[in-house]
Formats: structure tokens, C-alpha cells, sequence
């Protein structure tokens, strides 16, 4: 059984009141039209009764949103659409009588959208039809099935079969995007941590039931606290892959509590996941060792809460001749597929930065170094300090002078007598000198 | 009740259902990771897996060549790399140039705090998963990493044992004592430098590799390019010495 509900002149931004009203009714629900929604009530007699009665009760529901709804309900679901359209107050079509109810009603009251047909196609066929004489339902469902097939093809058909109301089709549900949450309102203001993550532990537990019951993942965790000062303060977890582990993300909450602590006592939680497809891996069976991207989660949230997020990560080096420009990426796991093996570059020397770079003094003879020395202090730990018995240089470089911070430096590699290799800079915009770091 | 049971007794009790309780555990044999620099392979026959391997040297003596060509190789083999930068001293660009897959790369930033980059360095272990694990202590002073107490290298051997990762400590002095199953002594030997004197550059570096336990061959030398490709000059067997004075700056 079908029931529409159809209000006329309803506005498109109203409509989703018809549609959250036709889903307290059944759980399959179409809504193809803005002001006509269409619900699959097969097996809810024992809910709401005989249809004659949950066709009220859906009018008197409907009228909270539309003062004078139409409601049909009928075996077949486009009957019940053409009856809703075209027949004031509750209608409904007893099973076999879907033609007779429907027989009288002319042609422009033919939905045509619901067998799939354009609207230009379907005028064509209207005009043809109304050129013949054919003005209402009754007539269209009595003419030769061929012959109709023949003159106005497969539309013609499938019009033939609405004007019946025996048309075959099944329903297209509405698909409305689950939300995945929980929340716990606490009897007594909590701040400390260990109460904290047993209460937290169940809203976690619920909010992964959840997904898990709908075959999703989480792409994103969101914890909200409510103090006792008022405030809400948001702690985001992010995740690299789409996962469902409990556990790990109560341990993930947990290092993010950690390193943001409320400042007052917690009153209440919420906790929303934002779900996603779980991630589909065929491994190989010769793949190297990595690590799984659970445990990697949670190791990098453990390195960050030590070393701070941004000290942890892959490395990207950006496109710019500037020395040491690069930026701190998220590590995530690459699985290996079909990616080309890289071709063994040829090793290069290797470099050792000092960062910063330690400031140092250099006696020059004819513009040469020629006894290099830094500057001890607290922050410096390296100690550079010796003859230069070897260089080659100065070589320059320079860029960005077009923009606010430019740079330009004269390098030079040196040989010390303490049997170190470095490279050593003179900063050409102060004169400074300084040691870039060692060749290692 | 006042039985003793003896060594004999449990086995034979237990040996059935859980069979020989008291032997040594059997450590797994892996194929050990090649170095890239095939002198230093021979030498070696690889960097072993699921043990400690040290690499120690003075400035400018080659462990950072070494090890970027080591990081080359395992990413070449698409594994996953660990590396714990203690002083952050790591420089991308080299890293690249030699053929590591930065993507491939976890780089911890630890500001020169030792005991950070120590627990970093537990918790990657134990974590496992990563193909080759770098703890780099070169640019921190000696004395401070000989300080540092023997349990933690207990406990990253225990960590790797019988697994397919590979530990590399880099430092200025040996630290590890028994716990690394691999040390290898680098030097610098010789600065190669080509142009006249206005227009010199930097060509190439010879360094000189010992390794120092297991006993067996001794040393190697690799000459390390520019910027451009590691050569493998000879491979000499038992000790060999190179006078200072032959040495060029």
C-alpha cells in the first residue's frame, strides 16, 4: 500500500516538513516533487489502522503544514500520486480499481516525470493523443497496446499504463545523510581525567555502533565540552583513513584532552562523528612491511603530544631556490600498488643543517676566511672553531628580492683545522657571518 | 606438599602441550637491507634486521652519506622510514638528492631534547612497522649521550629483536655497547677538490669505513660525490692505516 500526500502551492523550502512528516509514517519514502511526497505503508495496518483511517490520520498530520492537503492512498504508488493531485481531501483506491478511479480524469492531469518521460516528449504525445480525440484517462488506458506501441513508441506505453494505474516501478528512496552522535549531560561538574574518559568511553562505544550498524567509518571526530564557566570549547580529531576502533579513538580524545585541558570543570559532553566510507585495501602478498594505519594514528598523536604537532610529519620541499624551504606535511601510509620503482639516484654528499644557523666570526685575508670561530652562548650547542686550511668560493645566492623577505648570501666550503667541512655564509645585506652547517 | 619439582620434572610435565620450555628462543633469521654502496655491503653483508646497528665518526666522516644512502635503498624498496632528528639537523634537499621517497619519510623534529627524542624513539619501536628506524645523535655533545643509561639500548634491541625493522644509531662516539650487533667506525680520508684556486669547487669525498664488531673484514672506503653519485673505490681485508701526513685536505 502507498499513501501521497500532496499540498499544493507548498514552497521548495518547506518541503522537507512533507518529507520528515511522511518519514514518521514509513521508513521508505520518495519525494520526486517539492509539494508531493509518497510513502511505502505496506504492514502498518496494526499501526494506523485500515486505510480509510490512516488516510485521516495523515490529512490531520498534513494540515499543520499545508491548510488543505490531499491524501490518496492505493496499491499501485502512481495511482496514489494521480488520485493525491487530483482529488480533494482523503482518497483511497481499493486494490483492482485503480483504472476506475483514475478513468476520469483528463489527460493534463498525467504526471509523466513518473514513468521517466521528458516534458517536451510527453507534450509530442499529448498534442497526438488530443488530436485523436483521447481527452481523459479511461480513453488512453482503452487503446490497442500495439497499435499505441507502434504510433508513439515506448512512451506511449509506459503513459498508457499511468492512465491505468497498473504502472510496475519501484520506489526511490529518499536517502537522508545520517548524523552520528552522542551526548552526556553529567549530574556533577567533572574535571578530572580518568572520570572523564569512562563517560567518554560510552558515548564513544554508541557513536561506533552507530556507524558500524550503517557499515560507515569515521573521517572525523568532534568533542564538545561544556564547562562550568560557560564556555564550549571544540577539540577536533582528525583522521588520516576512515576508521571504527573504540578504542583508539577514546585513546586519540584522550591525548587530545591532554593537550588542550579544559580550563574549568566539565558539565557535559557531546561527541559527533562525521562518517565516511570505510577504506577498501586488497594488500598484496609480497608487500613490505608498514605500519597499520591504526596504530600509525595513534603513534603520531603520541609523538605530537610530545614533540608538538608540527615538529612530526613528512617533509615537502617547496618549489623555490631558497636554502632549507620546506614545510612539514601529515605522514600517512602509501600502500604499495602499481607506483614505477624509483630509479636509484646517485647519492650525494650528505648535508647537515644547523638550525639556526650559528652565528660566527671569521677573520678574512684578501677577502678570504681565514680563521673561523662562533660564539658560544646557551642556545649553542655547536662549537665551530679552527684555521681554514682549505675553501673554494665565494658563491652567491639570491632570490625573492622582489618580495619582502629576500635573501642573498656569499657560501663558501672550508676545511677547518678542528677536521670539520663546512659551509659558511656571509649574509650580504648585514655582513654577518655564519655557519649554514657541515658536510657530513 | 613439601615435593621439589626440578628442571626435568616441569619439561616432562609440560613438554606435551607446550614442548621445550627452557630452550633459548630461536631468533628469526632475516634478510638483512643493503646499504646501497655495494663496498660497504661486502664489508658487511648488509645492515642486519631486527638489531641495533651504530654508526659513530667524527664531523665530516661520512655517516650522514651513509645513512641517506642506506634511506635511498629502503625507500627504493618502499618502506616505511622513521627518523629521529635530535638536534634537527636533517636536510630534506640532501635526502631527496641522494633518492630517498620523502612521502615515505616520518621525520621527528626534537629540538635537541634528548629525553624526547629517546621516547620518540621507544615508541616508534615499539609501534613497529617502519622498515628503518634513524635515532641521530651526531650533533649531540658526547658527553651528554654518554649519559644516557644502558636500559634504553636494552630495551630498543629487546624492541626489534625478531622483527623485519632495522635500528641505526648515529652518534660522534660508541654508545651502545653490546646492544648493537653492528658498529662501523667511519673517517673522513681524503677532500677532492677541482678547479684553479679563484674558481674551486667541492668535488668529491673519500671516506674511510672500520667496521669494529663483528670481528671479520675490516675496513672499506666509498668516495662520496657532490651532488652527484657515490663510486666504490676498494675493499681491503684486515686493518690497514693511513697515515695522517698522506692525507689531503
Amino acid at each position: 500500500m502507498f499513501a501521497c500526500v500532496h499540498a499544493p502551492g507548498l514552497p521548495e523550502e518547506q518541503s522537507c516538513a512533507l518529507v520528515d512528516l511522511a518519514f514518521s509514517f514509513s521508513p521508505r519514502v520518495e519525494a520526486r516533487m517539492p509539494d508531493t511526497v509518497l510513502a511505502d505503508i505496506t504492514g502498518t495496518g496494526y499501526l494506523f489502522g485500515p486505510p480509510e483511517k490512516a488516510a485521516a490520520r495523515l490529512a490531520e498530520e498534513a494540515r499543520r503544514i499545508h491548510p488543505e492537503p490531499r491524501v490518496a492512498i492505493a496499491c499501485n504508488p502512481d495511482a496514489a500520486v494521480h488520485a493525491a493531485r487530483s482529488f480533494p481531501g482523503a482518497t483511497v483506491i481499493p486494490r483492482g480499481k485503480e483504472r476506475e478511479a483514475l478513468g476520469f480524469l483528463p489527460l493534463d492531469y498525467l504526471v509523466p516525470s513518473l514513468a521517466g518521460i521528458d516534458e517536451a516528449r510527453s507534450a509530442e504525445i499529448l498534442s497526438t493523443l488530443r488530436s485523436w480525440g483521447i481527452y481523459r484517462f479511461h480513453e488512453l488506458a482503452a487503446l490497442p497496446m500495439p497499435g499505441l506501441a507502434e504510433r508513439l513508441g515506448p512512451e506511449g506505453v509506459l503513459l498508457q499504463k499511468l492512465a491505468q494505474g497498473a504502472s510496475l516501478r519501484a520506489l526511490i528512496p529518499v536517502r537522508v545523510p545520517p548524523g552520528f552522535g552522542a551526548s552526556a549531560d553529567l549530574e556533577h561538574p567533572v574535571d578530572l581525567l580518568e572520570p572523564l574518559l569512562f563517560i567518554l568511553g560510552r558515548l564513544v562505544h554508541q557513536v561506533c555502533a552507530g556507524l558500524e550498524g550503517r557499515a560507515l567509518a569515521a573521517a572525523e571526530l568532534r568533542l564538545r565540552l561544556r564547562l562550568v564557566d560557560g564556555t564550549e570549547p571544540l577539540l577536533p580529531v582528525r583522521l588520516a583513513l576512515p576508521m571504527r576502533d573504540p578504542r583508539l579513538f577514546l585513546k586519540l580524545l584522550e591525548l587530545e584532552i591532554a593537550k588542550h585541558p579544559p580550563q574549568s570543570p566539565v558539565t557535559a559532553l557531546f561527541l559527533f562523528a562525521d562518517p565516511a566510507r570505510p577504506r577498501v585495501l586488497q594488500k598484496g602478498l609480497f608487500t613490505p612491511v608498514a605500519p597499520e594505519p591504526e596504530k600509525l594514528e595513534l603513534l603520531l598523536a603520541r609523538i605530537a603530544k610530545l614533540v608538538g604537532p608540527d615538529n612530526a610529519g613528512a617533509p615537502e620541499i617547496l618549489d623555490t631556490h631558497r636554502p632549507d624551504a620546506f614545510v612539514m606535511k601529515r605522514f600517512t601510509v602509501r600502500f604499495p600498488g602499481h607506483e614505477p620503482v624509483r630509479k636509484k639516484a646517485e647519492c650525494s654528499l650528505g648535508f647537515r643543517i644547523f638550525r639556526p644557523p650559528v652565528a660566527a666570526t671569521v677573520d678574512t685575508l684578501d677577502k678570504r676566511p681565514k680563521i673561523v670561530a662562533t660564539r658560544p652562548s646557551k642556545e649553542q650547542k655547536t662549537s665551530v672553531r679552527g684555521r681554514v686550511l682549505t675553501w673554494a668560493g665565494p658563491y652567491r645566492t639570491s632570490g625573492d628580492w622582489w618580495d619582502a623577505n629576500p635573501w642573498a648570501r656569499d657560501e663558501w666550503d672550508v676545511v677547518l683545522s678542528d677536521g670539520g667541512l663546512y659551509c659558511i655564509c656571509q649574509d650580504l645585506q648585514s655582513g654577518s657571518w655564519f655557519v649554514a652547517g657541515v658536510y657530513d | 606438599m613439601g615435593a621439589v619439582l626440578d628442571k626435568k620434572s616441569i619439561e616432562a610435565a609440560v613438554a606435551a602441550r607446550v614442548g621445550n620450555l627452557f630452550a633459548p628462543s630461536q631468533r628469526v633469521s632475516q634478510q638483512p637491507m643493503a646499504t646501497g654502496i655495494p663496498t660497504v655491503d661486502l664489508l658487511t653483508g648488509g645492515l642486519p634486521r631486527g638489531c641495533i646497528t651504530e654508526i659513530s665518526g667524527e664531523v665530516s666522516s661520512g655517516r650522514t652519506s651513509f645513512v641517506a644512502s642506506v634511506l635511498a635503498e629502503a625507500s627504493r624498496s618502499q618502506e616505511c622510514i622513521a627518523y629521529i632528528d635530535v638536534t634537527d639537523s636533517l636536510d630534506p634537499a640532501t635526502m631527496r638528492q641522494a633518492g630517498v621517497d620523502l612521502d615515505r619519510l616520518l621525520w621527528v623534529r626534537c629540538g635537541g631534547k634528548l629525553d624526547q627524542a629517546l621516547r620518540v624513539a621507544d615508541l616508534v619501536l615499539q609501534g613497529g612497522g617502519f622498515g628503518i628506524t634513524v635515532l641521530d645523535l651526531a650533533g649531540v655533545p658526547p658527553q651528554w649521550v654518554r649519559r644516557i643509561p644502558m636500559a634504553y639500548w636494552f630495551r630498543f634491541r629487546r624492541a626489534v629483536e625478531n622483527k623485519p625493522c632495522c635500528c641505526i644509531l648515529v652518534d660522534q662516539t660508541p654508545c651502545a655497547g653490546t646492544c648493537a650487533a653492528l658498529l662501523l667506525e667511519m673517517r673522513r680520508d681524503e677532500t677532492v677538490w677541482s678547479g684553479p684556486p679563484e674558481f674551486r669547487l667541492l668535488t668529491s669525498v673519500r671516506f674511510n669505513v672500520r667496521k669494529k664488531k663483528p670481528m671479520g673484514l675490516q675496513e672499506c672506503a666509498f668516495e662520496s660525490r657532490a651532488e652527484t653519485g657515490i663510486c666504490n673505490v676498494s675493499v681491503t681485508r684486515g686493518p690497514r692505516r693511513v697515515a695522517p701526513a698522506s692525507r689531503r685536505h
